[in-house]
């Protein structure tokens, strides 16, 4: 996974079919497909937002299409392609981002642990925040 | 071949798009597509509708603020990465026509997104 981000040109000299080729450019291909999950469900909840000004009754249905079992699956499959893009996108860190202590860079790990510390308290608060509502 | 010096400004709000939806967005599908759907009521709770759930969320202007930010910039990665896969793909399509298709489509989502939040 090293910097492929900037390392597209190198797959269209292959075909359309490059990310067959290789299991990391499997792996590159669908952390690239992740924004189109992340994309459709940014549109969910815009249109969430806007049901919930509408009637109640509006809403509701919107509720009951979003929660039906198949958009469920559909929303498992989001969270498991979102989770791999923040996994990707955090270990990305060292090749962007070049700190040096006294002339050394700093270890990758120094880099990219604190950003899974923060993700999982920004996580923790809001789905506790969610829970003290809802509870509430 | 390499660099991508012709679009820098394109790229480093790509960036932070990057790290918002890396931070935001699982929470965000589990809270609106799956917590509920799976019948803890908490978070069913929180998205009732009216003052005591949904209402309650989005009370205060700054929520509603960092959401429509979170939602703008998770789009503008995202419309970003689509165009960039599809000319992987090499999808013979103008590159005016996917710059406009892809960047157009999340300016639209961002400006909607800003609209009903403030309209909320």
């Amino acid at each position: 996974m090293d910097g492929e981000v900037l390392t597209q040109p190198t797959f269209r000299s292959l075909g359309w079919t490059w990310w067959t080729r290789r299991p990391s450019y499997l792996l590159v291909f669908l952390r690239e497909t992740s924004s189109v999950f992340i994309a459709v469900q940014v549109v969910l909840v815009l249109v969430l937002l806007h049901k919930a000004g509408q009637p109640a009754a509006d809403y509701q249905a919107y509720l009951d299409f979003l929660w039906n079992p198949g958009m469920v699956v559909f929303h498992v499959v989001s969270i498991a392609f979102a989770l791999l893009h923040t996994y990707t996108w955090f270990n990305l860190m060292p090749q962007t981002v070049a700190i040096r202590i006294r002339g050394r860079r700093i270890p990758g790990l120094l880099l990219v642990a604190p950003q899974f510390g923060g993700w999982a308290v920004v996580t923790g608060l809001i789905i506790a925040w969610v829970w003290w509502v809802g509870a509430g | 071949m390499r660099g991508r010096s012709h679009e820098p400004i394109f790229w480093s709000v790509f960036g932070l798009g990057g790290i918002v939806a890396a931070i935001f967005i699982p929470v965000i599908i589990f809270v609106t597509g799956i917590g509920g759907a799976a019948g803890w009521e908490a978070v069913s709770g929180a998205l009732a509708h009216g003052e005591d759930g949904i209402g309650a969320l989005l009370r205060h202007a700054p929520v509603r603020a960092v959401l429509g930010l979170i939602m703008a910039l998770a789009a503008v990665h995202a419309a970003h990465r689509i165009r960039h896969t599809l000319i992987d793909l090499h999808v013979h399509a103008p590159p005016a026509v996917l710059i406009v298709a892809s960047y157009g489509a999340a300016a639209v989502v961002s400006v909607l997104t800003a609209i009903v939040l403030a309209l909320f």
